[in-house]
C-alpha cells in the first residue's frame, strides 16, 4: 500500500497538489507585520476569516524538555513564537520553548541567510510590546509577515531547509534497505508526521511495546524508512483524509472510535481518462459508498449525480474504444483505515484493475436497482442509506458490503438477516416516512437474492413470469391489502399487511386461509371484477406451484418480501396513472 | 562434488499472515508468501547445519482473500516472570489472508561443512514430504497459522495472476559485529556450532507476480552472503 502511495505521491507532486515536505495546511490566529517601523498586530482570526496556510510540521508528542523540545519553524504557538506561558505554574517551560523556538529560527537564518528571518530575530531580541502580551493567548497561532505577499515558510529557501533540518534530526547513523523503496539509504529513526484518522493522530509504525520489537531492535530500526519514504507516504495518507474528492467516512462511531472506518481511494491511471463525456475519476467509482447530497431544485437530499453517471458507465458495451482507453493500465485502490489509540489500522486493502472494477461494479449495480416503492424508476440508493436502513453498525459487515462492490465477493448472509428483520416491521412496511427505508430494505433483499445472477435484471420491478411459491405469497399479500384499502376507500386504518405480514411472510399455509376467507366475504363485494380477476390469477399460479407452503425459509422470505413489494409498487403505479 | 539440488514442495493452509515489516503492528500481510517464509517452511520440514535453501521460485496455486482480524494481544514478550493479562493486554488488527495454496521451488545448497553428497539430503526431503514428517509445525508467516504440504502432484496448476507486489521482504541477514550486539544467535562454522552475537538487517526485493509464478533474484543470496560472511555458505 505504501509503495502505491509513493507512486501516487510522485503524482501528485507534479500537479502541486502535495504540500511540500512535511508542511501541513493549518489556521493562523495572529500574524505580526513587521513591514513598518513599528511591529503590527494582525488578528485574532476565527477559523474561515484567513486563508488557510501551509506550514512546517512535525510530530510532536511527550513532556517539554531540553531532550524533547520540537518547535515548527516560524509558525506555531504563543508559547513557543513569544514565550507566553499557559499559567503562572508554567512560565519556565514557556522560556524553554521560546528558545527552542529561536534556536530554530537561527539555524534556519544561518543555513539560508534570507534577510525576513533577521528580521523577525531582531522582533523576538527586544521585549515584547505589552499590547501584544494581553491580547495573545498561549495557545493561539501566530505568524509574521514581512513585506511580500508570501509567508517567509513559503518561500522554497525555507522548505528546503525544513526538509533538510528534520533529515539531520531523524536520520540513524546506520544505512540499510529502505522498505518501501528498496534503495540502500539513512532511514529514519521515527517517522516524522502522524496520520490524522478521526481526530486522532495516529502513527504509520510506532513500536512503543516490547511485543512489538523483534530482533533487538526499538522504534524503526524495525523498519528501515528511509527519510524521502517516511515524509511522502504520510504526507499523501493525509492529502487523501484531507481532499473530500479521496474518502468517505464508511462507518463512525463517537463512542468508539476503532469501530469507526473511513475509506481513501485514489485512481492510477496513464492518462485523464474519459468514456462518452463521463470522466473516470476515483469519485466516479466512490460513487456507491457516497452519502446523499443535497440536491436545490428538487429541495431534498439526493444520491449524489457521479452514481447515474456510473450506471451508464457500466452499461456501455465493451468496444474497442475501451482498448484505445488503455483501461487495463488503470487501477483503482481503496484502503479502509481506523484509529486505535494513536496507531493507525489498515482494515481492508482494495486494488483492482478498472475493467474488473468495472464488472464488479456493474454486477453489484445490477443485483440492487429496484423500482421505486410508487412504482417509478428510481436511483439506486448508496451504501449510507442502506446502513441506516439496516441499522447495523457491525465492522465487519461493512467491509463486507465493500469487498461485495468493489470486489465481486458474495452479498454477507448477515445482510439478509438484517434486511429483513426490519423489512417486516409494520412501520416500515406502511409509515409514508419511511418510504426511504423501505425502499433501501427492498434493495438489499434484491441484493442478497440476485447477486451474479440473470434474474439481477428481470427482478426490477414485478416479473409476473416468476413462479416461486414464495414470490407468489408476496404478491398475493399485496392483492389483498389492495382489495382490502379498495373495499374501504384508502381509508383503512390498520391493514392486513400490519396485521399479518410477520406471519405470512413465514408460515403462508396457515396465514392465508383465514386473509383469504375475510377478503372473499367482506372486501371483495365491493371492487371491482378486474381485482377478483386477479386474486384469481394469483391463486391458480401458486396451486400450479404446489400450493401454499408451510413454512419459509431466509431465502423464501426474502423472495415473499421481493413478491409484495414488487406488487404494491405496480399498484401504486396503476393509481398514479 | 554438486554443490546444488533442487526440491519442490507444494503447501497450503486456511489462514497465512506474511507480515509487511511496515505495518508489523497493526499486521498487514503480503499478497503471497515471502521467500523467507517459504525458508521457514523447508526448514520445518527438514534441516540440516550442512546446507541452506535458495527459494527458486514460488508459483501461486491459490491466491485467497484478505480477512480481518481483531485480538487480544500481549503488549509484552514472555518471559520467566508471569504476565497479568489484564494488565497487559491491547486489541490489535491483523489483515491476513483466508485459503493460500503455493509451490515452493528451492535448491539445497550445500555448506563448507558437509561431506555428502546434496542428494542425500535432497532424497531425505523428498521422503519427509512424502511421509508428512516435520520437525516443528510448518506455518505460514505465524505460528498460529499451521501449514500442510505434499509433493506436487501433475494437476497442481498455478494461478494465472500478475501482481506487482513492490518492495517485498527477501530475508534477514545475521551479521557477526561485536559493537553491535543486538541479538544472539547461532552460527554454524565449518567444525563446530557456536553462539554469535550481531544485528540483523532486512532485504528487500522487488517482487512481481508474472503468470503465477514470483521468480526470487539469486543475486539477493549473493548479497546476504556478503553480509554475512563467508561462514554463511
Amino acid at each position: 500500500m505504501l509503495y502505491e502511495l509513493i507512486e501516487l505521491a510522485t503524482k501528485l507532486q507534479k500537479a502541486k497538489k502535495l504540500p511540500p515536505a512535511s508542511y501541513k495546511p493549518k489556521s493562523v490566529t495572529w500574524v505580526i507585520d513587521l513591514s513598518g517601523v513599528k511591529p503590527h498586530l494582525k488578528g485574532p482570526f476565527k477559523k474561515g476569516e484567513y486563508r488557510i496556510v501551509e506550514a512546517p510540521d512535525r510530530k510532536r508528542s511527550g513532556r517539554v524538555s531540553k531532550d524533547n523540545l520540537k518547535p515548527y519553524l516560524l509558525l506555531d504557538d504563543a508559547r513557543y513564537v513569544l514565550g507566553v506561558p499557559e499559567n503562572e505554574m508554567k512560565v519556565d517551560e514557556a522560556k524553554l520553548m521560546h528558545q527552542g523556538f529561536v534556536q530554530l529560527l537561527q539555524e534556519a537564518y544561518a543555513k539560508t541567510g534570507i534577510e525576513e528571518l533577521a528580521k523577525i530575530l531582531e522582533f523576538l531580541n527586544q521585549p515584547l510590546p505589552e499590547e501584544f502580551r494581553q491580547k495573545i493567548k498561549a495557545k493561539e497561532t501566530i505568524t509574521f509577515k514581512i513585506d511580500q505577499e508570501l509567508f517567509p515558510f513559503e518561500r522554497p529557501e525555507i522548505q528546503r531547509f525544513w526538509s533538510e533540518y528534520l533529515a539531520e534530526n531523524l536520520l540513524s547513523n546506520d544505512k540499510a534497505e529502505c522498505s518501501i523503496c528498496g534503495k540502500k539509504k539513512p532511514y529514519v529513526r521515527y517517522l516524522p508526521n502522524p496520520v490524522m484518522v478521526f481526530g486522532q493522530s495516529c502513527q504509520l509504525t510506532s513500536f512503543n511495546s516490547p511485543s512489538f520489537e523483534s530482533m533487538g531492535k526499538s522504534q524503526t530500526n524495525n523498519v528501515p524508512v528511509c527519510f524521502s519514504c517516511a515524509t511522502l507516504t504520510v504526507d499523501t495518507l493525509n492529502y487523501l483524509l484531507r481532499d473530500s474528492q479521496h474518502h468517505t467516512v464508511v462507518l463512525f462511531n463517537e463512542r468508539d472510535i476503532l469501530r469507526s472506518q473511513i475509506a481513501v481511494y485514489w485512481l492510477k491511471q496513464p492518462a485523464e481518462m474519459s468514456w462518452k463525456g463521463i470522466t473516470l475519476d476515483q469519485k466516479l467509482f466512490a460513487a456507491p459508498i457516497q452519502n446523499l447530497v443535497f440536491d436545490e431544485e428538487e429541495k431534498r437530499r439526493v444520491p449524489p449525480p457521479e452514481l447515474e453517471q456510473l450506471q451508464e458507465l457500466v452499461k456501455l458495451p465493451k468496444t474497442g474504444r475501451e482498448q484505445a482507453l488503455r483501461i487495463d493500465e488503470a487501477s483503482f485502490h481503496m484502503a479502509v483505515l481506523s484509529a486505535n489509540k494513536g496507531r493507525l489500522v489498515v482494515r481492508e486493502w482494495i486494488h483492482t484493475s478498472v475493467s474488473r472494477l468495472l464488472t464488479n461494479l456493474g454486477q453489484y449495480l445490477d443485483a440492487i436497482r429496484i423500482v421505486h416503492p410508487q412504482g417509478e424508476q428510481d436511483k439506486v440508493q448508496p451504501l449510507p442509506v442502506i446502513l441506516q436502513a439496516i441499522e447495523v453498525s457491525d465492522v465487519n459487515l461493512v467491509r463486507q458490503i465493500l469487498r461485495t462492490i468493489y470486489q465481486g465477493y458474495t452479498p454477507p448472509n448477515q445482510l439478509l438477516v438484517a434486511a429483513l428483520n426490519r423489512f417486516r416491521l409494520p412501520q416500515v412496511l406502511t409509515d409514508p416516512t419511511e418510504t426511504w427505508k423501505y425502499h433501501a430494505l427492498a434493495s438489499v433483499l434484491k441484493l442478497a437474492l440476485t447477486y451474479g445472477k440473470e434474474e439481477s435484471k428481470t427482478m426490477e420491478s414485478l416479473n409476473l413470469g416468476y413462479l416461486e411459491p414464495s414470490y407468489l405469497c408476496g404478491r398475493l399479500l399485496a392483492v389483498l391489502e389492495e382489495i382490502q384499502q379498495r373495499a374501504s376507500g384508502y381509508k383503512v386504518g390498520t391493514t392486513v399487511v400490519q396485521r399479518f405480514y410477520g406471519a405470512a411472510s413465514t408460515a403462508p399455509a396457515s396465514t392465508f386461509g383465514p386473509l383469504l376467507r375475510l377478503t372473499t366475504t367482506a372486501h371483495l363485494p365491493k371492487v371491482s371484477p378486474e381485482m377478483g380477476r386477479l386474486l384469481e390469477e394469483v391463486i391458480k399460479q401458486l396451486d400450479k406451484a404446489g400450493g401454499f407452503p408451510t413454512t419459509l425459509t431466509l431465502k423464501q422470505q426474502a423472495e415473499f418480501g421481493l413478491g409484495f413489494y414488487h406488487q404494491r409498487a405496480a399498484f401504486r403505479s396503476q393509481r398514479k396513472k | 562434488m554438486q554443490q546444488r539440488a533442487r526440491v519442490q514442495v507444494k503447501v497450503w493452509g486456511e489462514y497465512a499472515c506474511f507480515t509487511r515489516p511496515e505495518f508489523k503492528v497493526e499486521r498487514i500481510s503480503y499478497p503471497l508468501i515471502t521467500p523467507s517464509a517459504a525458508r521457514g517452511v523447508l526448514e520445518a520440514i527438514f534441516w540440516k547445519p550442512e546446507f541452506r535453501y535458495e527459494i527458486r521460485k514460488i508459483g501461486v496455486l491459490q491466491l485467497g482473500k484478505q480477512y480481518a482480524i481483531l485480538r487480544n494481544e500481549l503488549m509484552n514478550k514472555q518471559s520467566r516472570t508471569p504476565i497479568l493479562i489484564e494488565k497487559d493486554r491491547a486489541q490489535r488488527t491483523s489483515l491476513i489472508l483466508k485459503d493460500v495454496a503455493y509451490l515452493i521451488t528451492a535448491d539445497i545448497v550445500l555448506k563448507p561443512r558437509a561431506v555428502d553428497p546434496v542428494f542425500k539430503y535432497r532424497d531425505q526431503f523428498n521422503r519427509r514430504v512424502e511421509r508428512g514428517q516435520y520437525h516443528h509445525t510448518p506455518y505460514l508467516g505465524t505460528r498460529e497459522f499451521a501449514a500442510y504440504f505434499s509433493p506436487v502432484d501433475a494437476d497442481d496448476v498455478t494461478q494465472s495472476v500478475n501482481i506487482d507486489v513492490g518492495t517485498m521482504l527477501f530475508d534477514f541477514a545475521f551479521i557477526e559485529d561485536d559493537s553491535r550486539k543486538e541479538v544472539e544467535f547461532l552460527r554454524h562454522d565449518e567444525k563446530e556450532t557456536r553462539v554469535a552475537s550481531g544485528f540483523t538487517q532486512p532485504l528487500f526485493f522487488e517482487a512481481c507476480v508474472e503468470d503465477g509464478w514470483l521468480n526470487v533474484p539469486q543475486e539477493k543470496y549473493m548479497e546476504l552472503y556478503r553480509l554475512e560472511g563467508e561462514d554463511a555458505l
